[in-house]
């Protein structure tokens, strides 16, 4: 567990402006989403029109878990295409360095 | 050391750029993904995709006790009125869809009458508090016997609904009853104020009721439009909110304003006045849509109050998020307004909005949008279908 930890965390952190970087963590949030989306954690959602959650649940719990959920919904829609959107072109960039280099060589 | 940190700089620098240019990208795409066609949530022949859906989901509420019983403990647990309201707005809608497609009616009569029946016993039993919001215990009405114009109102118009369906002789008689003592308590009053909390009187609960009024004249032949015109005349000299032109929410038997202009309010006000006098419903419409009517990134949303006035923030406004002052009572009521002036490009706006962050979920051909409830989803279900009967009320 602390192995796949360690790996997590020096991929998050090692590649942290590197293309490869930027899909990583679009993968990482795009599966917790997915996780979320599972557990129905959806439902929780109604806290933002000030429902009460019924059931045996709190009203704090429910709100926390919403907000999970609502967090994770907009990184879904946002972070992750922009990341990778930004990987993207990233390797542009990258390609149009490497071109330019070579071609200063020749 | 130095230099692996500049190229560390360097390269984050880079980074932020694609970063900025990315979002720069998306942005305004994303609302791209969530729009629709119109079609898929209001069509002005038929009934929508969405309407159908929203509507096999409340039908199964009213005829499976068990969900029902949740949803009800959910919206009582929040607030008493969103029940009652919840009712209302399923039958309104079932009324225009059964116009929409009259093979409908045979279904939906039933669960029309088992919702009118149900609500009136339980506003015999219990007595008007079922339906009210804890606070009304706590004050005096000044008109007595105490009466609701929000639950009379309402009540009046769900049975007028159904008998626009089918004559119904028992339903005759009571929205007869309960228009006629609003007809006298609005003529008892001034300002043509009556009650819906101890001494707090809602424009939202006086345009229904003149909406019911207008319905009463097409279905029994009565002439209450002296009655709506005065209302009107009054409420243009007293009851507008200078800085916008815009009807205020709440007031006094005496004309003392509460509450300014508020979304969660008007945009029902400017449905139900429709029917009353449209030019005025038309100007305040136009007036709400630019206080409070927004359209950012391709996604409409309504805002609770205008720049010129704030209010505070209640069980009505719903959550509002700070920055854009994006309020879920006021987006939703929204949808209703939008479809009545047949302004289609907010309500693409609007329809993109909830279904980026609504959550819609769907099951088994019924859909719930998570992040509402039960008077939410049907609010939007009478947008989704409403149309009909207003049509029928306003034909000569």
């Amino acid at each position: 567990m602390k192995l796949i930890g360690r790996i997590l965390l020096q991929l998050w952190l090692g590649g942290m402006f590197t293309p490869e970087g930027f899909v990583f963590r679009a993968l990482f949030v795009s599966v917790l989403y997915g996780i979320s989306c599972l557990l129905g954690l959806a439902e929780y959602t109604a806290f933002l029109s000030g429902t009460s959650p019924g059931g045996d649940i709190s009203w704090e719990t429910a709100s926390v878990l919403g907000l999970i959920h609502l967090l994770l919904h907009v990184a879904f829609i946002l972070f992750v295409p922009i990341s990778l959107i930004t990987a993207v072109l990233l390797m542009a960039w990258e390609r149009l360095k490497f071109r330019r280099a070579r071609s200063n060589i020749n | 050391m130095k230099a692996r940190l500049i190229a560390y700089a360097k390269q984050a620098g880079v980074a932020l750029v694609a970063f900025i240019i990315a979002t720069a990208i998306w942005l305004p795409c994303l609302h791209l993904i969530y729009r629709k066609p119109l079609t898929d949530f209001y069509s002005e022949k038929g009934i929508s995709p969405k309407a159908r859906e929203l509507a096999a989901r409340h039908l199964r509420l009213w005829t499976d006790p068990a969900s029902r019983a949740v949803e009800l403990k959910k919206m009582r647990g929040s607030n008493a009125e969103w029940d009652f309201m919840g009712r209302t707005f399923l039958v309104w809608s079932l009324a225009n869809m059964s116009l929409r497609e009259p093979e409908l009616k045979a279904q939906y009569l039933p669960v029309m009458d088992q919702i009118i029946h149900e609500t009136v016993k339980i506003e015999k039993t219990d007595g008007i508090y079922a339906f009210l919001m804890d606070y009304a215990k706590a004050g005096t009405y000044v008109v007595k016997p105490a009466r609701s114009l929000f639950l009379d109102g309402e009540i009046a118009l769900m049975m007028g609904a159904r008998r626009m369906l089918q004559e119904n002789p028992a339903y005759k008689e009571q929205m007869t009853e309960r228009l006629k003592v609003i007809e006298e308590r609005m003529n008892g009053n001034p300002l043509m104020a009556m009650e819906s909390y101890p001494d707090e009187c809602w424009t939202y609960d006086h345009a229904v009721a003149l909406a019911a009024f207008k319905l009463q004249d097409k279905l029994d032949g009565t002439d209450h439009s002296a009655l709506c015109q005065r209302w009107i005349a009054i409420a243009k000299k007293y009851l507008v909110h200078s800085q916008t032109g815009l009807l205020v929410s709440s007031y006094q038997t005496d004309g003392t304003q509460l509450i300014g202009p508020e979304g969660s309010t008007i945009w029902m006000v400017v449905h139900c006045l429709q029917v009353v006098d449209e030019p005025f419903a038309r100007d305040q419409y136009e007036r709400a849509r630019k206080e409070l009517g927004r359209i950012t990134l391709g996604f409409g949303y309504g805002t609770e109050w205008p720049v010129s006035w704030q209010g505070p923030r209640d069980i009505d406004s719903g959550m509002v998020i700070p920055g854009f002052d994006v309020s879920a009572g006021s987006s939703g009521m929204a949808f209703i307004a939008a479809a009545s002036f047949q302004d289609w490009d907010f309500l693409r706006a609007l329809a993109a909005t909830i279904d980026m962050a609504g959550f819609p979920s769907y099951h088994n051909g019924e859909l719930k949008y998570c992040a509402s409830n039960q008077v939410g989803d049907a609010a939007l279900l009478y947008a989704a279908v409403l149309g009909p009967m207003w049509e029928r009320i306003s034909k000569p």
